[in-house]
């Protein structure tokens, strides 16, 4: 896949990216050889288990990362609206240009996400006037408008903070991220933190706004429902590397690689009770991760070939599976 | 004894218990008369939103907290008061695991360190209890080179088993947890919910869990409470509940939930609750409440009766009730159906 793919109708084109980690002086890749495209109006699920790399991605589309971390290669580029822009090329001022205008994030945290001495509608609109030059007052006007759009009336807007639930600082959070109409949303675990019935009040607001503006979505989480439910494609990551991509009803109707299949068949939502849910080894870390595929310390289908880079094998449905062992007869 | 012998009392139980938080139009009463019985061995989840009140409930049968009204029993006997031997029996037999070990387990302990403190109780020579300490980790699924290590060193999965080996470690009867699996990814929720569920059947280890996740629900529990505003509004076997909620709220709660991984014909958005619960800019004070069924302000079948009066239980079958007037109102048309 090709950055001219998503050009025709905008959307973020993610090529082989990676990120290291410095620590004790020596640098591990701890994110490899990562790609996808997200058309605009689509929404792809990045899910794995903790420590899969899924964040550091998330954080390297939107410039964010760790002081211990740097993206190392590869190319992430965001079509839209405006000219393309290879974000892995920005300097700290290139991305004050685009982080808001062009790509923006929604963290796990809401309370995290805002200074607790600003109120909302100050620090909702604050992204357009950095970007679009707005005065003070035109800003506040526009957040109390973006902010009506996800839900929130006029008390919430001149209130602080620490005066709204966990639920509707999420609600401003996704309106502070929206305000200045990006091409791309970055949502990590956006809805972790909250209640079942707040998830998915978050979560359909997501999805009403994604249509109406045409956005490409891209949703870190490691609730599998949330993703069958609200994307179209989805990547799995595991040791760094995406391991099956494709449309969420076949990668989890009929899970190919054996990381896949384990991490789905772990899901309470989808084993019976009254039997033990089927689990895996727990992840080991970056520095012990092995040669070929990443996966063969826990894999419970693993040959002597798996020490070798495993193959992408394409199959039919744009799914995509990085397995020596797919399609081999047991 | 001349009197029948009386059925064994449940181990951890409670009766009217209530708890206020904040003063004057804030006040928000966090646990309304909430009876329950957690018997040997059981599994009981209590489910609901973020200020339904469960983590005080769990506070507040842990005897962390004074209720205002209501007792708390442990093995039939009242501890609401502090009566001293009973109230040791509960602190050793009724552990609670908090929901964020983070800030539960001393930073500056070794793992080791925070296990080993519970077992001082048993009066053990320090090469037992270095043994003890590696079983009980062992027995939460941790290998035994994190002993050394620092809360802080280790992941969100691995903390919550530390804190659930230090509460194993004074051999409990009932452990309290809220949240057990909040936070982890699907793999360590699996192992946390195969170690409770192990835990449960092995040593008749009985578990009053709080959690949002109703798939967690369904696999740890047999019984389930549902909580609303500080009200049990329904009870009964997790099956029944799952299979046929009968609460407007219970059905609402789990239609919220995404149920359908990779089932393709259940696909689609999950059905969203009708309006917000109650938050500190929208404070649903005590008097707002104090009369009729506290879900009626966001219940799309609420009649006048509901804003009126609290509803009776009904109960349905065996171990079952619901706290509902559209229910009361179905058992009666049945009766007069059923009628002469």
């Amino acid at each position: 896949m090709t950055a001219d793919a998503a050009n025709d109708v905008g959307g973020l084109v993610v090529e082989q990216l990676g990120v290291d980690v410095v620590s004790g002086g020596v640098a591990v890749r701890v994110v490899d050889d990562v790609s996808w495209v997200v058309r605009a109006g689509a929404a792809a699920a990045i899910v794995g288990e903790s420590g899969a790399g899924k964040s550091l991605t998330a954080r390297a589309l939107v410039g964010l990362l760790p002081r211990a971390a740097r993206a190392a290669s590869g190319r992430v580029v965001v079509s839209g609206s405006d000219t393309d822009v290879d974000v892995l090329s920005l300097d700290e001022p290139g991305w004050r240009r685009v982080r808001g205008a062009r790509i923006g994030l929604v963290m796990q945290e809401p309370r995290a996400a805002f200074d607790p001495l600003v109120r909302i509608d100050e620090q909702v609109g604050s992204a357009l006037r950095a970007h679009r030059g707005a005065t003070r007052a035109a800003a506040r006007a526009a957040a109390t408008r973006a902010l009506l759009d996800v839900g929130l009336g006029a008390r919430h807007a001149t209130a602080w903070p620490h005066e709204l639930s966990s639920g509707e600082l999420q609600r401003a959070a996704l309106a502070a991220a929206l305000v200045a109409d990006p091409d791309v949303l970055v949502a990590d675990e956006p809805t972790s933190a909250l209640d079942a019935t707040v998830a998915a009040q978050i979560l359909a607001l997501l999805r009403r706004e994604r249509a109406r503006r045409g956005l490409a979505l891209v949703l870190v989480t490691h609730d599998l429902s949330v993703a069958a439910a609200h994307c179209d494609e989805v990547h799995v990551m595991v040791a760094g590397r995406i391991v099956e991509s494709g449309p969420v009803a076949t990668v989890f109707g009929a899970p190919r690689h054996p990381f896949a299949r384990a991490l789905l068949g772990a899901a309470p939502a989808r084993a019976l009770p009254g039997t033990p849910l089927p689990t895996l080894p727990p992840a080991t870390a970056p520095q012990a991760w092995p040669s070929g595929c990443r996966f063969r310390d826990r894999c419970p289908d693993v040959a002597a070939v798996c020490a070798e880079e495993p193959p992408w094998l394409t199959l039919g449905d744009r799914t995509r599976v990085r397995c020596a062992r797919v399609g081999v007869d047991a | 004894m001349n009197a029948p012998e009386p059925a064994t009392p449940p181990l951890l139980s409670s009766c009217g218990l209530k708890k206020t938080h904040g003063q004057g139009a804030r006040t928000v009463v966090a646990v309304d008369g909430v009876d329950l019985a957690v018997h040997d061995g059981e599994r009981v989840a209590v489910v609901g939103e973020s200020g339904a009140g469960k983590s005080t409930l769990l506070r507040l049968l842990a005897r962390l907290q004074d209720p205002d009204e209501g007792a708390v029993e442990f093995v039939g006997v009242d501890v609401t008061r502090r009566a001293s031997t009973a109230m040791g029996a509960l602190r050793r037999h009724v552990q609670l695991v908090f929901p964020d070990p983070a800030t539960a387990l001393h930073p500056l302990l070794s793992v080791g360190a925070l296990v080993e403190e519970g077992l001082h109780i048993h009066g053990l020579h320090p090469t037992e209890r270095s043994a003890r300490v590696a079983a009980l980790l062992a027995a939460v699924g941790l290998d035994g080179g994190v002993v050394g290590r620092r809360p802080g060193s280790l992941s969100g999965g691995q903390r919550r088993r530390v804190a659930l080996a230090r509460a194993l470690a004074v051999e409990p009867r009932v452990l309290l947890l809220d949240e057990p699996t909040a936070g982890l990814d699907v793999t360590a929720v699996a192992r946390v919910v195969n170690e409770l569920n192990a835990l449960s059947t092995t040593r008749g280890l009985a578990l009053l869990f709080v959690t949002h996740d109703l798939h967690v629900v369904r696999h740890l529990g047999t019984r389930a409470l549902v909580l609303y505003a500080g009200r049990v509004v329904e009870e009964g076997p997790v099956e029944a509940l799952w299979s046929a909620p009968q609460h407007p709220y219970t059905r609402a709660l789990f239609a919220a939930q995404p149920r359908a991984v990779g089932r393709s014909d259940e696909r689609g958005a999950p059905r969203v609750v009708a309006a917000a619960p109650p938050t500190a800019t929208t404070p649903t004070t005590a008097s707002i409440w104090v009369r009729g069924c506290a879900y009626a302000a966001r219940c799309a079948e609420a009649s006048v009766a509901c804003r009126q009066d609290e509803a009776p239980w009904v109960t349905i079958g065996v171990a079952r009730r619901v706290r509902c007037h559209a229910r009361v109102e179905l058992e009666d048309r049945r009766a007069s159906a059923a009628g002469p």
